[in-house]
């Protein structure tokens, strides 16, 4: 990539990491107005919100994403057919589909267990002598309390085979979009994406260890940057609100920090 | 291609979602992206005038001590705004945020009693409750309006925060209204946003032959009321989130409580097909 053009997708993505991350669908929309020509790079490196399809053959719901879409059919996990359909198109190998199958019926019941409800798919790609693939997961809440939210994961991994060994790369990016109406309340939106990065190896006697391995790195991250993103992201925003308006008096915070270093200082002189 | 009036729809768009603290290198990024200054110096004033004026940017006015508040209440023209306390006007430039040319201001408003003791008011209040807080109030053709901004930026922890009240008094009917915004962005190694608003109608049971001590007073007794009433909502409501919303989107365990017994997972489904058949 030339340089300059190297520079504007630089400065895409920082302005991406600054506005609002509920409005990413749009604000890509513009960059790519704006950048026509990066309009590849854009798509590749700006995460969106998941889109969802219905199977024509097997009436199953799947995930949209970049590594399924082949000009402007989708394929599905699920039929292994493209949606509408093309007459030449890139399918993984017989070998790694068997794998795909697999992996969809494995993040199929991973899903059950961790969202109670949602869409996931799966998908591979062959690489010369390896392979790669990426974890999709989707879940809108029930609106139930008058709190409405989603949440989005994509886990893109690379494996590289080493004799007995296998190599593991994970990408995995949350999308996270809560928001709330309520009288006391008006409104309320605490969004926000996050991505983080995992290396590993295991070993690997069989074809099917490939999807335990990769299950065990994604089921680990996800659970990691849950527990980020509520308790350290939600978190610190919270802190921040009521930094910026104390629930008490200020005048009466600052008068029992007095006494209570009046009370240090006396208890001090008496020790001494 | 897009069209000059798309690039500037586009920029306009981006400045003014710019989050508290971070106008100046959004403006950067969209300046490298459109890569032509002329157009943005000629087309995005009235994009950073808004956010100016919307968001309550504070700003250092020659001669005037403290920062003072840009709000529409106070536009006097485009660039123009009047500072009530010190009964200046001065010129803005909306680009840098930087202020200029202070110059007395004479007209003379027949609430201007009634806007001094509540000006006053808001000054003690605003003391106890945002530690750098600033205020504005305003007084305009029978209606007292209070401007609330308190910002705290620390980009060097990758946060930015910013609260905003308005609040109006009109005195021919008592009426009080106000609106409560909060941003905050949280940005190591993510981008986590909280966006709230609020708006407020009341009734204030005073009326203008009330001396002005005891209308200002029961103003701002309501003030205080529905901040605190608005901020223990929005505490409860991150406590709601986080315990049920979160917990309906994705369990931090399954409800089996344990992790999954990945090399059994394929097990799993033969056995959920078998009992299902």
């Amino acid at each position: 990539m030339a340089e300059a053009s190297e520079h504007e997708l630089d400065c895409a993505l920082d302005l991406m990491r600054r506005l609002p991350p509920q409005n990413s669908e749009e604000n890509l929309a513009s960059l790519v107005t704006l950048l026509p020509d990066l309009t590849e790079d854009l798509l590749n490196s700006i995460d969106q919100p998941l889109k969802v399809s219905t199977c024509s053959k097997t009436s199953r719901e799947f995930l949209l994403c970049e590594y399924n879409r082949d000009s402007n059919s989708y394929r599905s996990p699920w039929s292994n057919e493209f949606s509408p359909p093309l007459a030449e198109a890139t399918y993984p190998s017989s070998k790694l589909r068997k794998l795909e199958i697999a992996a969809n019926e494995a993040f199929d019941t991973y899903r059950e267990l961790y969202f109670e409800g949602g869409v996931s798919s799966a998908y591979f790609w062959d690489l010369e002598d390896a392979f790669a693939g990426v974890v999709l997961i989707k879940k809108v809440g029930d609106g139930t309390r008058r709190m409405k939210g989603a949440w989005d994961s994509i886990h893109v991994f690379e494996v590289q085979e080493k004799g007995r060994n296998a190599h593991y790369q994970l990408t995995s990016t949350v999308l996270l979009y809560m928001v709330t109406n309520k009288q006391e309340l008006g409104h309320m939106n605490l969004s926000g994406s996050m991505t983080r990065q995992a290396e590993q190896d295991f070993i690997v006697d069989d074809p099917t260890m490939h999807i335990a391995n990769i299950g065990r790195m994604v089921e680990e991250m996800e659970t990691k940057m849950r527990h980020l993103l509520k308790d350290v992201y939600f978190g610190k925003t919270k802190d921040t609100v009521n930094d910026l308006r104390s629930i008490e008096s200020l005048a009466k915070i600052k008068k029992q920090q007095e006494i209570q270093r009046e009370i240090a200082l006396k208890l001090q002189a008496r020790q001494q | 291609m897009a069209t000059r009036e798309e690039k500037i729809k586009i920029a306009s768009g981006f400045l003014k979602a710019a989050p508290p603290g971070e106008i100046n290198d959004v403006f950067n990024d969209v300046r490298a992206l459109v890569g032509d200054d002329d157009l943005l110096n000629g087309g995005i004033v009235n994009a950073l005038e808004e956010y100016n004026t919307e968001e309550l940017a504070t700003v250092d006015v020659p001669g005037i001590e403290g920062k003072v508040i840009v709000s529409r209440y106070g536009q006097i023209e485009s660039d123009r705004f009047l500072d009530p306390k010190s009964k200046q006007v001065f010129k803005l430039d909306h680009f840098r945020q930087v202020a200029t040319d202070p110059e007395a201001y004479t007209e003379e408003d027949e609430i201007e009693d009634l806007r001094k003791v509540v000006e006053k008011d808001v000054e003690a209040y605003i003391a106890d409750r945002y530690a750098e807080g600033v205020s504005a109030v305003y007084g305009s053709k029978g209606v007292v309006t209070i401007a609330i901004v308190h910002n705290k930026y620390s980009p060097s922890n990758f946060w930015n925060g910013r609260w905003r009240s308005v609040w109006t008094l009109d005195t021919t009917t008592s009426q009080v209204k106000g609106s409560l915004k909060c941003k905050v962005h949280y940005y190591e190694d993510g981008n986590v946003q909280l966006e709230t608003s609020k708006e407020v109608e009341e009734s204030l049971d005073k009326s203008s032959s009330d001396p002005h001590e005891a209308i200002s007073k029961a103003f701002l007794e309501l003030i205080a009321s529905s901040e605190l009433k608005y901020q223990k909502a929005l505490n409860e409501s991150y406590h709601d989130l986080a315990e049920s919303t979160f917990n309906g989107l994705r369990r931090a365990l399954p409800y089996t409580r344990t992790k999954l017994d990945w090399n059994k997972i394929l097990t799993y489904r033969i056995g959920a097909e078998l009992a299902a058949k």
